[in-house]
């Protein structure tokens, strides 16, 4: 893998302002996807900005519409009651894909994107 | 003398030609090769650079112990527990996500290490298969591996193994068919199975805390 900077973001904003101001950056968060193409170098930021410590991994109903946050891991939203309850098929989805040790480290965001 | 005077003159141009030529050739390499030399010393100072001054430090316990390093971005958390922790019981198998090989527990959590960057581990609490026994006293899913043959090269284990406790521990081996499904992250080239469901329905079945 070639190497690259670092950096771990504080906040959404600091997040979104460094990804802003340098075009060869990328987020990072479960990094299944990425790691896995920057190990082949089908990928080459060269910077990594984590935003896996970001609070936006709450699930949760707000008059009849669940959100989920983009940093909630698959694993978790797939378990979660909530989610069993109102959209099994989501919960079936998710557990059909990847694998449990992966569904442990992905995310909603990084999955959709 | 004008014979030796004309042939000297001869030898002139000859030796002008010819130096001429080398010197055109030595300025031509000089010309090209700075660029493919300059990006070969770069890169050679890169990597040099990059041990001097792009390593991160990462705070983590392994096993129950802390640890300090020193790495690189790059360093996958696989390359960490092997090359610079001296963990070897976790092994690269596809180096990719596919074989499950690499499995260990981050607070908690069933991963992998191959696909997990070790920088991103700082504060984080790591599980390796080292880590399971408690000296010499084995811990229930190894002995539970030995008693049913659940390894026969033995290259997965380790990884079969971290899975399997994570499984029971997630309330995920209540049937064959449970156990099949959610240890289907972790490939065996020797087929052994069968067994491994057997060890892993006996410890559920025993319960207690594992």
């Amino acid at each position: 893998m070639i190497n690259f900077d670092y950096v771990k973001a504080s906040s959404q904003k600091s997040a979104i302002e460094a990804l802003a101001r340098d075009a060869s950056s990328k987020f990072i968060a479960g990094g299944t996807n990425l790691v896995d193409l920057m190990k082949k170098g089908i990928e080459m930021p060269e910077k990594l900005i984590d935003i896996s410590d970001l609070p936006l991994k709450s699930i949760d109903e707000t008059n009849g519409t669940i959100r989920i946050g983009a940093l909630a891991l698959n694993s978790v939203v797939a378990e979660n009651k909530l989610i069993q309850l109102k959209l099994p098929l989501l919960s079936l989805a998710l557990k059909a894909g990847a694998s449990p040790q992966l569904r442990n480290m992905a995310t909603t965001g990084g999955n959709i994107l | 003398m004008a014979n030796e005077k004309s042939r000297e003159m001869g030898k002139a141009p000859h030796n002008a030609r010819r130096n001429f030529l080398k010197q055109s050739s030595l300025l031509t390499a000089l010309a090209i090769a700075p660029p493919a030399l300059m990006r070969a010393a770069d890169k050679k100072l890169d990597e040099a650079g990059a041990r001097l001054f792009e390593q991160k430090l990462l705070e983590l316990e392994i096993n129950g112990a802390q640890h300090q390093f020193s790495v690189e971005p790059r360093v996958t958390l696989l390359d960490l527990l092997r090359e610079h922790a001296h963990l070897t019981g976790t092994k690269k198998g596809c180096d990719f996500g596919q074989c499950g090989a690499c499995t260990v527990h981050v607070d908690g959590k069933r991963v992998l290490s191959c696909l997990s960057l070790a920088i991103m581990q700082n504060g984080k609490k790591v599980t390796t298969i080292e880590g399971l026994a408690d000296g010499d006293k084995l811990h229930p899913m190894q002995e539970a591996f030995i008693k049913h043959d659940g390894f026969q090269c033995g290259y997965c284990t380790p990884g079969q193994i971290m899975s399997a406790v994570a499984c029971v521990r997630e309330g995920h081996a209540n049937t064959d068919d449970n156990i099949r499904e959610y240890m289907s992250g972790n490939i065996c080239r020797c087929g052994a199975y069968p067994n491994i469901v057997d060890a892993i329905k006996e410890v559920k079945e025993k319960g207690g805390t594992i």
